[in-house]
């Protein structure tokens, strides 16, 4: 069926159909009825632990850095059965990133061509966005103990405008703010 | 970390040995102080050379690094079947194409380090068979993007069926 519905969001903007298809889980994962319906259908059968760094990871399959550079849908990427989330690329200050378009399909190839240029809303709108995401996981899993966690990895970047001499002070401004936010839950 | 996007201008240089060892050692610095230490793991380009490459790992090694990330966008065009203009749009290139040369680099790295160093490997994953073929390199973990996009929302159910 995703076939189809594919066909029909070819035909636009690659970037809008991304905001606009979030946008609808979003909407579905707004009510806890219709979350746990998507969650149920989207679950992996072959759900299968792996440690790593002390780390339980639900499964094998993360979500790759780029897709959520905010912080903005984990609990919808979550119904879809994603083990992880890299967040980000974040960066000290917020940026708007390249001009538009910047995404590009190539259908023949399975194939994407992207520019985005790093646009987030910087680190810090982004750890806030991760501690409220922290205390709604802590009260659910306070009442559902079989809940699956979620793991979440940040991955940092320099601002645009930053000299690559002074690279190393962006990365420390982002894992610092990061380092006590992120990881398990 | 990221210094493998090859859409900030001159990211890419702080791939280099001595810059990278610079940042690295810094933020490695910092984590031991912590109560708690987070896994520092660095994505790296499919673009680098044999010796660059060996120069990541030489590090990975020296510093104790955690992981690697391979792989990221890259900025060939070799081999592809689209002919029109869009190929030539500046930029990453993601998916099916990058597939194999995500996944030997995996296997390089996996070998090379005799599995010291946990990898998460992505690089054009759209099917179960995908996903195997990179854990079989020796990746630890994987990450989709392009293949959640061609694939839909199902896609984590449907690369784990193996």
């Amino acid at each position: 069926m995703y076939q189809l519905i594919r066909k029909f969001l070819f035909n636009f903007d690659a970037e809008k159909v991304h905001h606009f298809s979030m946008s609808a889980l979003k909407l579905i994962c707004q009510w806890s009825l219709t979350r746990k319906w998507l969650t149920a259908w989207m679950k992996p059968l072959n759900n299968k632990v792996v440690k790593i760094w002390g780390i339980e990871f639900p499964n094998v399959v993360g979500l790759a850095a780029g897709f959520d550079k905010n912080a903005s849908y984990l609990r919808e990427l979550q119904a879809l059965g994603f083990g992880a989330v890299e967040i980000g690329t974040v960066t000290p200050l917020g940026q708007p990133g390249n001009e538009k378009p910047r995404i590009f399909r190539l259908p023949k190839d399975k194939a994407l061509i992207n520019r985005m240029g790093f646009n987030n809303e910087g680190v810090k709108a982004v750890v806030a966005r991760l501690k409220d995401w922290r205390a709604e996981q802590e009260s659910i899993n306070s009442k559902n103990r079989s809940q699956i966690k979620l793991i979440i990895g940040g991955n940092i970047g320099k601002n645009k405008v930053t000299p690559n001499e002074e690279a190393w002070r962006d990365y420390e401004i982002c894992f610092r703010e990061l380092l006590n936010t992120l990881i398990t839950l | 970390m990221n210094v493998s996007s090859p859409n900030t201008p001159g990211l890419r240089e702080l791939q280099e040995k001595d810059a990278l060892r610079k940042i690295l050692s810094h933020l490695q610095t910092i984590n031991k102080q912590q109560h708690h230490p987070k896994p520092i793991l660095l994505k790296i380009a499919p673009d680098l050379t044999v010796s660059q490459v060996d120069d990541v790992i030489d590090l990975a090694m020296e510093i104790h690094l955690d992981g690697l990330v391979a792989s990221n966008t890259t900025i060939s065009r070799e081999g592809l079947i689209t002919t029109d203009n869009v190929v030539k749009e500046t930029g990453g290139l993601s998916g099916l194409p990058v597939q194999q040369r995500s996944t030997e680099l995996v296997r390089y790295i996996h070998q090379k380090t005799n599995g010291q160093i946990p990898i998460i490997a992505s690089g054009g994953i759209f099917t179960a068979a995908d996903v195997k073929a990179k854990l079989d390199a020796g990746a630890s973990l994987i990450q989709v993007w392009t293949g959640f996009i061609y694939e839909g929302p199902g896609i984590v159910g449907k690369v784990l069926r193996f």
